[in-house]
């Protein structure tokens, strides 16, 4: 069986929406679902497997039309479906009332299996919070129980979709479960854990400024005979990436100087990555407003400052011992203590005033 | 801290020129454009640095004004003083802008082992020798400076011969007699008794008033006052240090989006209400739910057509063979079967009567009757012929024709009784049908009630979801609100602590301040006046002894003396808890006092101030009065 396996694309979500490159993004999660499925029909894939999470809401039936006409493309390959936490089926879903074409498969209740007879697999689609799926599968095998099981051994795939909402959760075991292949969904960034075959795609496209590394999709080939994992392999697909940068600065740093390397570093990135600047080190003042402006014409995510000021509290005591600045420092530091010890509120206020004050004794000289 | 001594190897217009001072009054005299200012501001130079702070004029103006023009002269000098029982000689070469300052102790005698390298003789001087720059100067590599031998004194100077500052560093070592102090700005911080470069030049080191007229002075008497007052030191302003933090504040406020908050919270409220409302059991999708039914009930209509249909057929058909049969309601059958069954039973009786009638009785009956009897039992004979010929096909009368005829008959009344059942079963299908089909309207109603309701949903949920999505955007904007929120708190904090720090030092310094200017103030003017009132204007007032006198009004000789009165009183309220003086100095400060309150000065300083006094005159007027009351001071001529 030749498939190829995404989750959590969350169509119709607009990432990063306060900011100007937005849609552009929403228009590239577009984009990257016709990709998925002219690669399906490049390498003639005999499923496509979605873990959950295709739509970032619950999806409209002009929703469901226009995946249905895209995957009207590809009627050689089977198309399954499941719900994730964001586009599970309600009372009022479209989903329930949709119908699809023959190729289209979108399983509505958590625990339903499909049979392909010309590639002998069977499918379960489940959907719930990892703490639940033991649980859930009990359940199945007892109503499998009563049902007539086949007496063919299929390759026996589970599509599951973690709808705990916990990104990035390590520990899954499925070593109990008597799957071939485990599609995990529920999570944007990818996983690979060949030892329990167990893959999760993650998002074809970026959507959050933590969702650094490559995107994209997985593409397989399980054996009929074994029912071994023969071929598995990571296929990146978005042209963006979320790229987090450091800059550290010290109290003489002249931020003028400092901007070419890093300019030159997004450059050769690509300046259709997206960017979040971290800054850290010793500085007096506020770094970001110049930084800022300097960087408009990138995408910047985000500049996060947790430089610390540079004020040696004592010495500017020792310097000030009856004047303003030492009354002022005394206020908040006795001594020995150190900045560290006062609340974020009392270690903010005591660098404004000292700024201030230091602001004016230039002025004065 | 006293100074002994300095040696200019570079600074301005001087070089190789060396000092000494006396432990207590300095008169150093030297004629306009001897270069006094420039003594002074070496003196500040070599204790606080050239600070070359970007931005700071002072510092570029400095090192600009007093860097020696030729490329080649050096920009260096060299001060000793004593301090905390300790002699010190302090280093300095400001050709780098910047001349970090180098500190060692001098050692005992005790301490001073061979020296080979350097010659270090000890030389005092008087006050006859004038210091005129040196003999002996040799320019090749090595410079090298002789003093004048004079009587030995109180203060020694040590004679150094100067090589480049590396060798002299590495020659001055603790063998040598000078041990070099590690941490040099520390120690120098100590000795100024911690009085920054502000403090220095507000309080001991007093220059000319620089403004002439009487407002301006007094202005800035109030200027200088103000920050004094305020922050304890002439350089910090409170209120300009407020309003760099006010406007700091103002600008995160502008910054904050304050709709945000409350956006967010009826966006909050309306998609919990949206989603209550779609959960619903009305906003169900039962689309599939009736479609089904809709599915079944046509099918069921389909059904009952097909049956009624048929039945129908049927029952035409033999409805149509009761009417051939001559029957179109059962009562005519019924009637028909009295009727046939009366007739034979007439046609019988008649039939009797006939045989019975036999021989001469009959014939004369006959003739008698003639023909009733006869036509009776003919009619019906031919009655009873026709029916039977009509059902049967034939028409004799007999008792078997009755009897098949009989059966006949019967035959008729099943065939009318199954058609009356046939029209019940017919008149139930129609109910039925009827009813199918009336639920198939109604379910096509719910269909198109579902379609528009689906409508009415999706149009719902995509109202719902465009608000989730400006949700998200508004969760941004109130993250950043509270970080602005959480830096206009400590703006807050920072702003309230400076002001309460402001005021609490304001009303403390105040009061002390006028309490030892107002001693001093009575001195100075003679107890022409009690003290100065600031109030809270900031206002001067003199006290007189009859009432108060604004300042302004006063001459501005007086202005002086208040002022001077004030920067000692400033001067001493700040050394009060020090362990020694700092060194006062003036630079020609007493240019316009007549002879008479100059004296009054003088003697004023003296008595006021236990500390070293360095007083830079163009004038001769200060050393005559001195010398005329015996009073002790050193004269240094330049």
């Amino acid at each position: 069986m030749r498939f190829l396996q995404t989750s959590d694309l969350h169509l119709n979500m607009i990432p990063d929406s306060d900011l100007p490159w937005g849609k552009d993004r929403a228009n590239d999660i577009k984009n990257s679902l016709r990709k998925i499925i002219e690669k399906a029909d490049t390498i003639s894939a005999d499923c496509l497997f979605f873990s959950g999470n295709i739509f970032h809401r619950p999806p409209l039936s002009r929703d469901l039309q226009e995946l249905d006409t895209l995957f009207r493309r590809i009627p050689r390959t089977q198309v399954i479906l499941i719900s994730g936490s964001e586009d599970a089926v309600t009372e009022n879903s479209a989903l329930l009332s949709f119908s699809w074409a023959d190729n289209v498969h979108w399983l509505l209740h958590s625990g339903e299996k499909l049979y392909f007879d010309e590639i002998n697999a069977e499918i379960t689609g489940i959907s719930c919070p990892y703490e639940e799926l033991p649980m859930e599968l009990q359940r199945i095998q007892e109503m499998e129980a009563h049902s007539d099981s086949p007496l063919h051994d299929p390759i026996r795939v589970l599509l599951y979709h973690d709808s705990s909402r916990e990104e990035e959760k390590s520990g899954y075991d499925f070593t109990e479960f008597d799957f071939d292949y485990i599609a995990l969904g529920g999570r944007h960034q990818p996983l690979e854990d060949r030892a329990q075959c167990l893959v999760a795609s993650g998002s074809p496209e970026p959507l959050t400024a933590e969702d650094t590394g490559e995107h994209g999709i997985f593409m397989g080939d399980i054996s009929s005979i074994t029912h071994k994992i023969q071929r598995l392999e990571f296929l990146p697909l978005s042209e963006t990436r979320y790229i987090s940068l450091n800059l550290t600065l010290s109290p003489q740093d002249k931020i003028s100087e400092l901007l070419p390397p890093l300019t030159e570093n997004m450059n050769t990135a690509g300046r259709n990555n997206i960017f979040r600047i971290i800054l850290d080190g010793k500085f007096n003042g506020n770094p970001v407003p110049e930084i800022s402006n300097a960087l408009r014409d990138y995408r910047i995510v985000e500049i996060q400052d947790r430089t610390e000021s540079d004020y040696d509290f004592d010495a500017l005591y020792r310097e000030h011992p009856t004047d303003l600045m030492g009354y002022f420092i005394r206020a908040f530091l006795k001594p020995e203590e150190s900045p560290e010890d006062l609340s974020y509120i009392e270690k903010q206020a005591l660098h404004y005033g000292v700024h201030a004050l230091l602001e004016i004794e230039e002025e004065k000289a | 801290m006293k100074i002994q001594s300095l040696y200019i190897d570079g600074f301005g217009k001087f070089s190789e020129l060396s000092l000494s001072f006396s432990e207590g009054l300095n008169i150093i005299y030297g004629p306009n454009e001897a270069g006094k200012s420039t003594l002074h501001s070496f003196l500040h130079a070599m204790l606080y640095g050239l600070r070359k702070r970007p931005g700071s004029a002072f510092s570029k103006d400095s090192f600009h004004r007093f860097r020696p023009w030729k490329e080649d002269r050096r920009f260096r000098g060299l001060l000793e003083f004593h301090y905390d029982g300790a002699d010190y000689l302090l280093r300095r070469d400001f050709s780098d802008g910047v001349g970090r300052a180098e500190l060692f102790r001098k050692l005992n005698d005790e301490d001073v082992g061979n020296v080979d390298d350097i010659e270090l003789r000890n030389n005092t001087f008087s006050p006859a020798s004038s210091m005129q720059g040196s003999a002996g100067l040799d320019r090749a590599g090595i410079n090298e400076v002789e003093l004048k031998d004079v009587e030995p004194r109180d203060i020694q100077f040590s004679e150094i011969r100067l090589s480049n500052i590396e060798k002299l560093v590495l020659n001055l070592s603790g063998q040598e007699g000078y041990m070099p102090i590690s941490d040099a700005e520390a120690l120098l911080t100590e000795a100024l008794e911690h009085f920054t470069e502000n403090s220095y030049r507000n309080t001991v080191s007093i220059g000319q008033l620089k403004s002439a007229t009487g407002r301006e002075m007094v202005q800035e008497l109030r200027n200088y006052l103000r920050s004094m007052e305020s922050s304890g030191s002439a350089g910090l302003n409170a209120d300009s240090v407020l309003s760099v933090l006010k406007k700091e504040k103002e600008d995160c406020q502008s910054r904050l989006v304050l709709e945000a908050s409350k956006n967010y919270s009826v966006l909050i409220g309306e998609i919990r209400n949206m989603e209550r409302e779609l959960s619903q059991p009305r906003f169900h999708n039962l689309l599939p739910h009736y479609r089904k039914l809709h599915i079944e009930a046509k099918t069921e209509i389909q059904k009952l057509q097909e049956e009624k249909e048929e039945l129908l057929l049927k029952s035409t058909q033999e409805r149509e063979a009761l009417r051939y049969a001559g029957f179109t309601k059962e009562d005519e059958l019924s009637a028909q079967q009295k009727d046939t069954e009366s007739l034979y039973q007439s046609y019988l009786s008649e039939q009797e009567k006939l045989s019975q009638r036999s021989g001469l009785s009959f014939f004369f009956q006959r003739l008698l009757l003639r023909g009733n009897v006869d036509n009776s039992r003919k009619e019906y004979e031919a009655k009873l012929s026709e029916i039977l010929q009509k059902q049967l096909g034939e028409s004799s009368i007999s008792e078997d024709s009755m009897k098949q005829l009989r059966q006949r008959f019967s035959t008729l009344e099943k065939n009318f009784q199954a058609l009356e059942e046939k029209d019940a079963e017919l008149l139930q299908l129609t109910t039925e049908l009827e009813q199918k089909q009336s639920e198939e309207k109604d379910y096509e109603q719910a269909l198109r009630e579902q379609y528009e309701l689906r409508t009415e949903v999706e149009g719902k949920l995509q109202h719902l979801s465009n608000i989730k999505n400006r949700v998200e955007q508004l969760e941004k904007v109130l993250r950043e609100n509270e970080l602005l929120l959480q830096k206009i708190d400590a703006l807050d904090l920072a702003i309230e602590t400076i002001s309460e720090l402001s005021d609490r030092v304001r009303l403390s310094f105040g009061r002390y301040l006028n309490e030892e200017a107002g001693l001093l103030i009575r001195k100075i003017t003679n107890n022409a006046y009690d003290s100065v009132w600031i109030d809270d204007q900031l206002n001067l007032l003199l006290n007189t002894g009859d009432g108060e006198v604004p300042l302004e009004s006063v001459s501005s000789g007086t202005i002086d003396q208040i002022y001077l009165a004030l920067r000692l009183a400033t001067a001493r309220l700040l050394l009060k808890d020090s362990k020694e003086l700092l060194p006062l100095s003036f630079d020609d400060s007493f240019a316009l006092y007549d002879e008479k309150r100059l004296g009054s000065t003088l003697r004023f300083i003296k008595e006021e101030y236990p500390g070293q006094i360095l007083i830079f005159t163009c004038h001769k007027r200060e050393q005559q009065l001195l010398k005329k009351s015996k009073e002790e001071f050193r004269l240094i001529e330049l």
